[in-house]
């Protein structure tokens, strides 16, 4: 689905952003104003128009991605039109702005306006590369039934840590009541193992053989337990990974794009208000 | 020592109580099958506590580091008194009043039921950005916030509450800073941190009075009776546009081009000839030609009217004679003679002084008239005064005697110092007069004078000799600005051709071929890019100011000029 995106009717959007572009260019390279280029000669106020244009535009997408009734167009219409014709407006602001940069809101404009792009690209790897990623970290495995499987692991873990010594039942414990999967949004964003699991599993192996045969016996399924409970963690761990990707770029995005369309209207009125 | 310990069970139909009577004075509390109190829950330790009778009383103590609270403080041993609660694990040991015959007595439950695994699990998990709290809605407001106040509510807030800015101006960040599209020119930086010097109106363009106001005394591009729009209703920031640094002074040809490549639509009585670009199309250059150097008439001649081409300045002057190689005879024999001689340039390195002939002449061309008083010199300048220091100088010879010249009678050849006669004075007198006459006619009319000036003889409408006022061009292009010092490391020679001039009227202006030669186009790549600018300015200094009515606010008044 997420190429068929970028292939949509045969990259339609990709040429009108081609065009729009090509024709920004060169009208950038061929006009000549009496004064250094920048957002208030008559082909800066148009490039400025076509981009504020643009930025609406591909703002409302995400009010209308939100209308599943409209039959009038196709999602992936609009969302192709909204990849290619906001690539496009990388160029039309930056000849806009004539390369002229400062300290000021014109460019704060700019830079969110950068920021929501280069985000924007990055939600479009993160749909391109993590659902099949996803996937193949699930094996079928659902993120709920490797935790209901995790449980039943904790649960048989438990008992036969408490049938070994104290201090094996209090590494197991500890490493059960501390295993989290997910958690602060960055640690969402990591993945890997428990690592008290491991030093659990490390700890056992380093105390067998245990005095009696049936206690050597407990502490061996007790390590393969713990390593298939691993196993889980970090499965379940990067599937939350792979969604907090295809999550967070969105938590950029969508704010940003408020504060790009606040700045807009700032830098608006002010270029007008002091005229 | 009789102790009891009351193992408790909570159910739904009710409590159930399981009593075991001890007789040890040490009861060991664990995991372990063989502990006195057998507390069968993972969470206990194999060997967890001891209750100990030491004669006066009771007490708990935990065996190594195990975890025993006694009424919710983490204690390692404790005595033990009715109502003391001690937590061993999942388990509460509560002690209460020993019933008759038995001296302790304690209740256990297990008050702390083990946890559910997956429930447990899934309150730690938290496996969505959006369970973290983390709001996209917030965020977007939040900071579309904070960029309104910053940078719109605060700039508007400052303009529009009288005082605000100003008061705002020593801080180091100003409330429309903010605003500031691009540096200022150098100029206008010290008063660029104050937005409202020129952006006085909200929504309306800067106007001309706050350029004005320093700028009052800036001269227009064309005479008042030239009725332009173009030159007339444009603002000064129509042309003059600020924060972009130094190009507030607009150099591009178009900007000049777009009238002057067909100035005829927009003046249609105009003389000016249409130009586009130096290199393309430009006119042959009309230097200032002296018509009537009397009358002070002047003419602008284009090089290409040979026939025109004649300065009228009264005066003769040969620059080939002058820059001949062997040199020219002067008082201290042969001199040789360059520009540099008699041209020097003036201070600021555009034009050149005037000539003087005292100073660039008189060395060479003394003005002595008699061979016998070399001394004597006829003053410069003012002919009525040379003609009478001529008259004066032969009737003092004439009276003085001893003038030995042939002509001369006797009276005047006579010993100096001998006394004349009434007649003999006559005659002397009458002598030094012809002879007077005479030598003007040599002096004036032939030689000395004429060598250089125009001389007109007596004649019935004016019976005294004139020399004619001499005047030459000082300016050949008034409205064009070449500097001479911007130049000088080319040989006069190069531009001017003045060894092959034998004529005063000669104009020695270099062609706009010359120029071409190293002057190309504003965007020539292999010459010297030469945009308009170069050499003509927009605002003319010969003509009056481009707003003539405005006047300066009293607060200005003494402020640029």
């Amino acid at each position: 689905m997420h190429e068929s995106v970028l292939v949509y009717r045969r990259f339609r959007y990709l040429k009108w952003a081609v065009t729009l572009t090509v024709v920004a260019l060169l009208a950038y390279i061929f006009h000549s104003p009496s004064e250094p280029a920048n957002g208030g000669t008559w082909l800066g106020y148009t490039l400025g128009t076509i981009g504020v244009g643009l930025i609406v535009w591909l703002a409302w997408f995400g009010i209308r991605k939100r209308s599943y009734a409209n039959p009038e167009s196709k999602l992936e219409d609009w969302l192709s039109a909204h990849i290619y014709l906001g690539l496009s407006l990388i160029f039309v602001a930056t000849l806009h702005s004539g390369f002229q940069f400062g300290w000021n809101v014109h460019t704060l404009a700019y830079v969110l306006m950068m920021l929501v792009i280069v985000s924007g690209a990055f939600g479009l790897y993160a749909y391109v590369r993590y659902p099949k990623l996803m996937t193949e970290n699930r094996r079928g495995v659902s993120l709920d039934a490797m935790i209901v499987e995790m449980a039943e692991i904790d649960r048989e873990t438990r008992e036969l840590a408490a049938k070994l010594t104290d201090e094996i039942r209090d590494l197991v414990f500890d490493a059960i009541e501390n295993t989290r999967i997910g958690g602060s949004v960055r640690r969402q964003l990591e993945s890997g193992r428990s690592g008290r699991t491991v030093a659990a599993i490390a700890r056992i192996r380093e105390i067998i053989p245990l005095p009696s045969r049936e206690q050597t016996e407990d502490g061996r399924r007790l390590i393969s337990l713990l390593t298939r409970k691993n196993e889980l963690v970090l499965r379940a761990r990067n599937d939350v990974m792979y969604k907090a990707m295809m999550d967070i770029w969105l938590y950029v995005h969508v704010p940003l794009t408020f504060a790009l369309l606040a700045s807009l209207i700032a830098h608006i009125i002010a270029v007008f208000f002091y005229w | 020592m009789r102790v009891r310990v009351s193992y408790i069970t909570r159910r739904a139909k009710g409590v159930a109580s399981k009593d075991d009577d001890r007789g040890e004075d040490v009861l060991r509390i664990g995991r372990a099958t063989d502990s006195e109190i057998y507390l069968a829950d993972s969470r206990v330790n194999l060997e967890h506590a001891s209750l100990t009778n030491r004669g006066g009383g009771f007490f708990i103590e935990a065996v190594g580091a195990a975890n025993i609270r006694h009424n919710g403080t983490p204690r390692s041993s404790a005595s033990l008194a009715v109502g003391d609660t001690v937590a061993i694990g999942p388990f509460d040991l509560v002690v209460v009043a020993p019933p008759a015959g038995i001296d302790f007595a304690v209740t256990i439950e297990l008050v702390r039921a083990q946890v559910d695994e997956l429930e447990a699990l899934r309150s730690r998990a938290t496996t969505t950005i959006a369970e973290t709290g983390l709001s996209k809605r917030r965020l977007a407001w939040g900071l579309s916030f904070v960029v309104l106040v910053l940078f719109l509510i605060l700039p508007v807030l400052g303009f529009v509450v009288p005082g605000l800015n100003e008061a705002t101006r020593t801080w180091p960040v100003g409330f429309d800073t903010s605003w500031d599209s691009g540096t200022v020119s150098d100029s206008h930086r010290f008063f660029a941190r104050d937005c409202n010097a020129c952006h006085q109106k909200a929504f309306v363009q800067v106007r001309d009075g706050a350029c004005l106001e320093c700028h009052a005394a800036i001269t227009g591009h064309a005479p008042y009776d030239v009725k332009v729009s173009e030159l007339s209703e444009e603002r000064c920031a129509h042309c003059h546009k600020e924060h972009n640094r130094e190009a507030i002074i607009i150099t591009a040809q178009t900007f000049c081009a777009d009238c002057h490549v067909d100035l005829k639509k927009f003046n249609s009585k105009t003389t000016i000839a249409n130009v586009a670009d130096f290199a393309r199309d430009h006119p042959e250059f009309r230097p200032t030609v002296v018509k009537d150097a009397q009358a002070k008439k002047f003419e602008r001649v284009a090089l290409t009217d040979k026939t025109n081409l004649v300065e009228q300045s009264n005066l003769k002057f040969p620059h080939d004679k002058h820059l001949v190689e062997r040199g020219v005879r002067g008082p201290d024999g042969l001199q040789k003679l360059d520009c540099g001689n008699c041209h020097e340039p003036d201070r600021g390195g555009i034009g050149m002084l005037p000539i003087q002939m005292t100073k660039h002449c008189a060395d060479c061309h003394q003005l002595t008239f008699d061979p016998k008083a070399p001394e004597r010199k006829l003053p410069h300048g003012d002919t009525a005064a040379a003609v009478s220091t001529i008259q004066d100088f032969y009737a003092s010879q004439a009276l003085r005697g001893g003038y030995l010249d042939d002509s001369a009678p006797a009276s005047v050849r006579r010993r100096v110092g001998q006394p004349l006669r009434e007649e003999e004075k006559k005659e002397a007198l009458a002598w030094a007069e012809a002879k007077a006459k005479q030598q003007m006619e040599v002096i004036l009319g032939t030689t000395l004078c004429k060598t250089c000036h125009v001389v007109d003889p007596p004649s019935a409408q004016n019976p005294s000799w004139q020399v004619k006022t001499p005047h030459v061009a000082t300016v050949w292009m008034p409205k064009g600005i070449f500097v001479h010092a911007k130049h000088q490391t080319i040989d006069c020679a190069g531009c001017h051709d003045a060894r092959k001039s034998s004529q005063a009227t000669d104009v020695l202006m270099p062609s706009i071929a010359t120029c071409r030669d190293c002057h190309g186009g504003e965007d020539d790549a292999r010459l010297v890019p030469s945009p308009c600018v170069m050499c003509h300015v927009f605002h003319r200094p010969d003509l009056g100011p481009m707003r003539p009515d405005f006047k300066k606010t009293p607060k200005m008044a003494g402020v640029g000029n």
